[in-house]
Parts: structure tokens; C-alpha cells; sequence
């Protein structure tokens, strides 16, 4: 004979009546979250990762209304290679950095041109495209990247969003929640060597505006933890994208073009020819554009001193100026700035492609 | 299977659809609940279903030979097989390699040339939990405190109870054995207040603790950094492994009592305590009292001289430490509350008056404090950093930022821990008017869907 096991003593109308209270609360105010973000009352999105932090901050320099002489555009080697600041100094110019990420692509960086234009009292005297050679493998920017600068650029807070990644999370409103209510009073902590030499989002933030655009990685690099040396060249796809950039530069700027440098042991032989033949060959697609130079000698010069240093901005420098195989450190931000200060300064014959 | 996994969610629907259909059978309820449990354990490692269904027969077994036992000798018998079988099983799983290395690293120390062999043994989840449960029955039952179980599948059930099978709370067999062989009455109160247990612990796990533990990331995993940084991530930590510890507690409890089961609390406020024994009362109470019960009080307890107490708390809060994980960090956490709770005993015999009690506050919060720089640095290069850092006193241009960052995360954990009058409960909750409770859960339940599932992180006592 069974022993009984376990009663409920109550029915499930009581259960329903009891538990009335916390499922109406939740309806309402996630009916309450919608509405408000439907209406455009909640602050913008603010992103939790560094990536978008980034975007972010660029965009709100984009915004800027200041006067701009020399606007630098390209992917996260421009932003971290090049120093702003030393920039104007050397130049005498107001410089912004306007280098994003290496996961976009030259069209994403066409948008924010674009956008920057809008903004700006007069167009800038000069228009730099500076990315490092591996970016001209990538043919399309990572979508939610693009997407989230192209609704930071267009101030749409709803695409601006992260995607929510289940149901309940759509239908309750979390990413408004996370992304609207929590995150713009919140820091939100970093990780890696950014976490030691920035700890939050918010330092990034404060960092990006300080330094006209530009952010120092902070990381340590590891030659041996690199497998192989590299080999570049032009992805098909980058025709339709670098026209488009090309058909924003305004008719009064001078736009130049070129590549930041690589670690002198990742490097093959010969680096500096390949990769002037490769920027020629972009340049067809840029139209008319002043190459800034790879200078052949810097695989062998003696980068130390800047005055020394051959012509041109170099393809390659010691490992000892990097910070990662793709960013320079602080003395080769240094190095690589000055280089670049002089080849801004010193436009040589012959550098100009294309009609003029 | 985690709690804050949308897997769990469904598993426990599906289960409590089914536990409505065996209402009028005991054993068979026991059995769903023994075959959901294992469901629930298989879901991470089947592999390992086999040792917590050995340890749970073997101690069976020993329960039985204990009550069949003619004479002390036989007893001891039993005694010893079920010490060895069970601290066998935590040697082999959880210590062996950690004895191993530290072997090696006193050879090569003392330079002496040996062979360097390892054995990579994945540690089962939840063995301290679920071994030590076991072991305290058939303790129980060698001291006769309670009768020896003679239904198998109650037994296991009691072994296996999957809310509290990982990370408990550790339940006593004399508590929780006894509900797996009556029939259980559910109330209306019992299943909302096991909703109510419910919501804090998710909102405490994934709002509070898991928003937290970058904070504390980021002042114990990295290099260069000061003391005020590791300051703020120890009280990052503090927050965490509160908020995550006593959170999987609180889930525990609720969806057991939604089922008819009553678990131990196992948090009482503890950062609210005054001194550290007043701590040890309040945090993880179902180990501290196991500790006292069959560790403490059989070496001797404070029966004998001064000097005997001491080395008993010691002992017990070395093998407390131990217990938590095998690395020597855990070792000098342990060490530092048996050394904490020994001064503290000194000082409570020759004081001749008692400290303020902000004084004292401020004084059991240091000294917890510390032992969790010791538990959070896992390594020995961490637990060097950790202390190197603390005679660097220069604050980084961020370290406004990170107080900033840290605090809405840890004030609602602050704010329940630290309550004027009568403390919050969920009965407390169920008698708020209707728009509050309303409120309350809506709030709690947005927050929960706006963290559910990103970077879900795994109970931290999971890995003890």
C-alpha cells in the first residue's frame, strides 16, 4: 500500500491570486522600459566593452564643432600609432584622431568622414588614411560594429543597441535595462593590460578626449608568441569601398594615404617595396591622394633618432617600439609621430597619384 | 546544471509538472526526486554520477552495519571504513595532486633529484558537499544521535537532494532525512516564500555578485597595481562571494521549499557580526557548525587547557581552509581565522571591558577582510602581488571610477545586511501590499532578464 507522499494545500486559483502581484509589476514596468525607449527619453545606449567604448567616443569627436586642420582617419593602428597632441604641436595645426578599429572597414571609416564634415566650420586642410597592411585584407566590417557606429553617427538609440540574446530578454526589456538604465552611470571595469593601465570605460572615455582621438595600448610585446611573418596585399573588394571614401574627401583637402609600420622581425624581405607596390596600387581605387611613403631604410636604419631617419614614414620598425604586433608603444607613438609630423610638412615630388 | 542557466529553469518546470503527478506515492516521489537529482549532477559529468551513487550506498551500508553491530570493536569497524571510504574519496579527487606537487616542490627545495610524475584528476563537483553530508549520517548514527536509514531510495534522495547537492547548504541527517520518509505539506506561504527566496538569490548571483567579480578581477589578476585598488577589489570580493555563496543558498532553500523541504539557513548577516566567532556563527553555518560538531568538539573542543582550545580551533579551521580547496592559500586563510578566533578568545578572557562596538565592527571587517585577499589569491604569484601591493599606496587617475563602479552593486547587499529592526525574509516580503510586492519583484525580475546569460559564471562554491 503507497504512503501518501506530499499535499498541496491550496488550489491553483490561490496560487494565481497570490502570485497576481509580481507579474503584473513585471509586465508594467517592462511595458513602462519599452515606452520610454520607444519615445527616446532613456539616454543613448552606453557599451559595456572596450571596442564600443571606442566607436562611442569617436563619435562623439566626430561631433565636434572646433576647427580641424589635419583629420586622421583609419583603423585602431592610426588611433594608437599616431599622438594627436605631439601631431599639432609638431604641425603648429589642430589635429584629430579619428583612427577607430581594425574590425571596420574603409566604408565605416567613409561614414564617419562623412559625418565629421557635417560638424566641422571649415574642411580640414589635410585628410590622412593610415592603417596598418592587414587591414587591407579585410573586406567587410564585423556587422555589429558597423552597425553600432552607423546608429551612434545617425543618433538612433534603438540600433544602437546590442541584440538581445533570448526571448525574455527582448520581451522584458534587458538590453534597454542594461544598456540604458544601468550602464550610463556605471564604469564598466576592463580587461588585460587596459584594465591595468586604465581600469574603466569611463578613463578610456576621458582618455580618447584628452588626446585628441588618440589611446595608448598598453600591452607588452611578445615577438615569439607571433607564429610566422606576414605577407599583404589588396582585397578585391576594397575598389568600391576606398572610392566611396574618396568621393567624401572635400574637393579643397589634401588627402594622403599610408601604412603604419610592422615589427622589423614579422617583417619579410623586401617589406618596404611590397608594401609601396600594394600602395600604389590602392591608390588607383583612392583616386587622387598623396601617398605618404614607406621608407625603405627603416628596416636597417636606426629609428632612435628622427632627425637621422631616412624619408618617409617607416614600414617597419624595431620590436622594441611595439606594444602589440599592430601597435606601436609609447616611444614608437613617439618615434612614428614625428616621422609623420615631417612627412606632413615635407610633401616631396612625385608623392601626389592620380588627377590632380 | 547551474541555477542561473535557462536549462535549469526548464529542468525544473518539467520537474515540478511531474512531482504534481506522484502526490499519493512516497517512494515514488523519492525515486523522481533521486532520478532528477542524478539528471541534475549527470548534466555536467555523467562520469561522475557513479561516486556519488557509491559514496551515497556505501555509507547506506555503514548505517546499516552500524545498527547491526554486536560490539564496540565491530562499530569501530564501521567507523573506519566509512572515515576511510569517504576522506579516502576526497584524498583521492580533490588532494591528491595538490599533496603531489607539494611533495615535489619540498624535494626540490632540498634538492633532492626524484622522478616528476603527476596525476590530472578533475575535481567532481560538489565532493565536499555531498561527502561530507554522508559522513556526518553515518557519524550520527555511530554516536547513536539518530536512527540508521532502512529505505534505500530515501537515503539517496537525502544524499542527492539536487537543490543543495553541490553547493549546499551541508544538511544534517537528523534534519533532513526525516522529510524523505513523511509525507510533506505544501502551503500557499511555503511556495511564495520560496519564490521570494528565489529572486534574491538569482538577483543576488547574477545582479550583485557577478557585476562584482570584474572589480575584483581586475585588482587580483593583474600586475602593477596598489593598495588602494586591491582595497576596493577585496570589498568587490567581500560583495561577491557573499552575494554568490549565499545566493545559491537562498535558491537552494527556495526551490526546496516550494517541494515541502526545509533547509538550514546557512547566512545570517554575517558582515554585520562585531567579532569573529559572532561571524563564524553567520557565514556558511551548515560547514561552521558540521566543523564544530565533528571536528572541533571530538579533538576536545574546549574541554582541557587553554593551550589545547587553541590548538583545536586551529586544527579544525586548517582542515576548514582545506576543505574550500586544495592550494595553500586556502590553507593560510584557514589559518588566519583559527589564529583570529584564538586571539579573539584571549582577549575575551583577559579584557576587562569590551570594545565599542564600531571599534569592533571595523575590526572583524579588517580581519575578514584580509582572509579574503588570502582566499582570492589563488596562486603564489597572486598572493606575492597582493602583498607587495599593499605597500604601494599611489592611487590610480581611475580609482574613482572603480569606487563608483563597485558601489550600486554592493549597497543593496549593504543595505538587507545591515537592516534597522527586524530583518527582511521572504514571509516579511509576503506581507507587503500588493503595489509593493509588485514593484519589488518587478524590478528584481528586469534586472535578472538584463543580466541573465551574459558571462554566466559558474557558483564560485562550486569549485570546493
Amino acid at each position: 500500500m503507497p504512503r501518501p507522499s506530499h499535499t498541496f494545500e491550496f488550489s491553483v486559483a490561490d496560487l494565481m491570486r497570490r502570485m497576481a502581484a509580481p507579474c503584473l509589476g513585471v509586465t508594467l514596468l517592462a511595458a513602462v522600459v519599452h515606452l520610454a525607449s520607444l519615445g527616446r527619453i532613456l539616454p543613448s545606449p552606453v557599451p559595456s566593452d572596450l571596442d564600443r567604448t571606442i566607436l562611442e567616443s569617436k563619435t562623439r569627436l566626430a561631433s565636434r564643432t572646433s576647427p580641424v586642420s589635419v583629420l586622421l582617419l583609419g583603423d585602431s593602428s592610426c588611433m594608437m600609432d599616431v599622438d594627436a597632441l605631439e601631431l599639432a604641436h609638431r604641425l603648429d595645426r589642430p589635429v584629430l584622431n579619428l583612427g577607430t578599429l581594425s574590425y571596420l572597414d574603409v566604408s565605416a571609416h567613409a561614414a564617419l568622414l562623412r559625418h565629421t564634415l557635417r560638424h566641422l566650420p571649415s574642411p580640414p586642410t589635410d585628410i590622412v588614411l593610415l592603417v596598418h597592411p592587414g587591414s587591407l585584407l579585410r573586406s567587410t566590417s564585423l556587422p555589429d560594429l558597423e552597425r553600432f557606429l552607423r546608429a551612434r553617427l545617425d543618433q538612433d538609440s534603438v540600433r544602437a543597441r546590442s541584440s538581445a540574446r533570448h526571448a525574455t530578454e527582448a520581451l522584458l526589456g534587458g538590453v534597454i535595462v542594461r544598456e540604458q538604465l544601468v550602464q550610463p552611470w556605471i564604469p564598466s571595469r576592463l580587461r588585460g593590460e587596459f584594465a591595468t593601465a586604465y581600469g574603466t570605460t569611463w578613463q578610456v572615455q576621458r582618455q580618447l578626449e584628452r588626446q585628441a582621438g588618440t589611446l595608448l595600448d598598453p600591452s607588452h610585446f611578445d615577438p615569439s608568441a607571433v607564429p610566422g611573418r606576414y605577407e599583404f596585399q589588396l582585397h578585391a573588394r576594397l575598389e568600391t569601398a576606398s572610392r566611396e571614401f574618396r568621393s567624401a574627401i572635400p574637393p579643397t583637402s589634401r588627402f594622403w594615404v599610408g601604412l603604419t609600420p610592422l615589427p622589423e622581425s614579422l617583417a619579410l624581405p623586401q617589406h618596404a617595396t611590397r608594401i609601396q607596390a600594394v600602395l600604389e596600387g590602392w591608390s588607383a581605387w583612392l583616386g587622387s591622394v598623396r601617398i605618404l611613403p614607406t621608407d625603405p631604410g627603416a628596416l636597417s636604419a636606426d629609428a632612435s633618432s628622427v632627425e637621422s631617419a631616412p624619408q618617409g614614414i617607416p614600414g617597419t620598425l624595431p620590436d622594441r617600439y611595439f606594444a602589440t604586433v599592430t601597435h606601436l608603444n609609447a616611444d614608437g607613438v613617439a618615434h612614428f609621430t614625428a616621422r609623420l609630423a615631417t612627412e606632413l610638412l615635407t610633401p616631396r615630388a612625385g608623392a601626389t597619384l592620380g588627377p590632380p | 546544471m547551474l541555477f542561473n542557466s535557462t536549462e535549469f529553469l526548464l529542468f525544473l518546470t518539467a520537474f515540478v509538472l511531474l512531482y504534481t503527478l506522484v502526490r499519493t506515492d512516497l517512494r515514488l516521489r523519492n525515486l523522481l526526486i533521486v532520478a532528477a537529482s542524478y539528471l541534475f549532477y549527470g548534466w555536467w559529468d555523467w562520469r561522475f554520477l557513479g561516486l556519488l551513487v557509491l559514496s551515497s550506498v556505501v555509507d547506506y551500508r555503514v548505517g546499516l552495519g552500524l545498527a547491526q553491530a554486536t560490539s564496540p570493536r565491530q562499530r569501530r569497524g564501521w567507523l573506519a571504513l566509512t572515515l576511510l571510504f569517504n576522506l579516502g574519496l576526497l584524498g583521492t579527487f580533490k588532494y591528491f595532486g595538490f599533496f603531489l606537487d607539494s611533495f615535489h616542490a619540498l624535494l626540490d627545495t632540498l634538492g633532492v633529484q626524484h622522478a616528476s610524475w603527476t596525476w590530472h584528476i578533475v575535481l567532481p563537483v560538489g565532493i565536499s558537499f555531498y561527502t561530507f553530508q554522508s559522513l556526518g549520517y553515518t557519524l550520527d548514527v555511530y554516536r547513536r544521535r539518530i536512527e540508521p536509514a532502512r529505505d534505500l531510495v530515501g537515503f539517496l534522495a537525502f544524499v542527492s537532494f539536487f537543490p543543495q547537492l553541490v553547493a549546499g547548504p551541508i544538511e544534517r541527517a537528523s534534519h533532513l532525512l526525516p522529510q524523505f520518509q513523511q509525507a510533506r505539506r505544501i502551503r500557499l506561504e511555503d511556495v511564495e516564500n520560496g519564490f521570494w527566496l528565489i529572486l534574491w538569490g538569482l538577483f543576488k548571483k547574477i545582479v550583485l555578485a557577478d557585476q562584482l567579480a570584474p572589480f575584483a578581477e581586475l585588482a587580483f589578476d593583474h600586475e602593477g597595481l596598489s593598495a588602494p585598488v586591491l582595497l576596493l577589489g577585496t570589498l568587490a570580493f567581500a560583495g561577491q562571494i557573499y552575494g554568490d555563496f549565499s545566493g545559491y543558498s537562498d535558491i537552494a532553500r527556495g526551490v526546496a521549499l516550494g517541494l515541502g523541504f526545509e533547509l538550514m539557513r546557512n547566512f545570517d548577516q554575517p558582515y554585520a557580526a562585531t567579532n569573529i566567532r559572532d561571524f563564524w556563527r553567520r557565514w556558511h553555518v551548515s560547514l561552521s557548525t558540521w566543523m564544530r560538531d565533528y571536528l572541533y568538539v571530538p579533538l576536545g573542543g574546549n574541554r582541557g587547557s587553554e593551550a589545547r582550545t587553541s590548538a583545536h580551533l586551529l586544527i579544525t579551521f586548517l582542515v576548514a581552509g582545506l576543505w574550500h580547496g586544495a592550494a595553500w592559500n586556502f590553507v593560510l586563510w584557514g589559518a588566519w581565522h583559527g589564529l583570529a578566533l584564538v586571539i579573539h578568545r584571549q582577549w575575551s578572557r583577559v579584557s576587562p571591558f569590551p570594545l565599542a562596538r564600531p571599534v569592533a565592527w571595523t575590526l572583524t571587517a579588517a580581519t575578514v577582510g584580509y582572509g579574503w585577499m588570502l582566499f582570492r589569491a589563488t596562486t603564489p604569484g597572486s598572493l606575492a602581488r597582493t602583498h607587495s601591493a599593499l605597500l604601494n599606496w599611489t592611487a590610480p587617475s581611475w580609482l574613482g571610477d572603480i569606487a563608483l563602479g563597485i558601489t550600486p552593486w554592493l549597497l543593496p547587499l549593504m543595505l538587507v545586511e545591515f537592516w534597522p529592526g527586524q530583518k527582511p525574509s521572504p514571509a516579511s516580503l509576503s506581507r507587503l501590499p500588493h503595489p509593493a510586492r509588485g514593484a519589488l519583484a518587478g524590478v528584481m525580475i528586469l534586472a535578472i532578464a538584463a543580466y541573465w546569460e551574459r558571462d554566466a559564471a559558474p557558483f564560485l562554491y562550486f569549485q570546493f
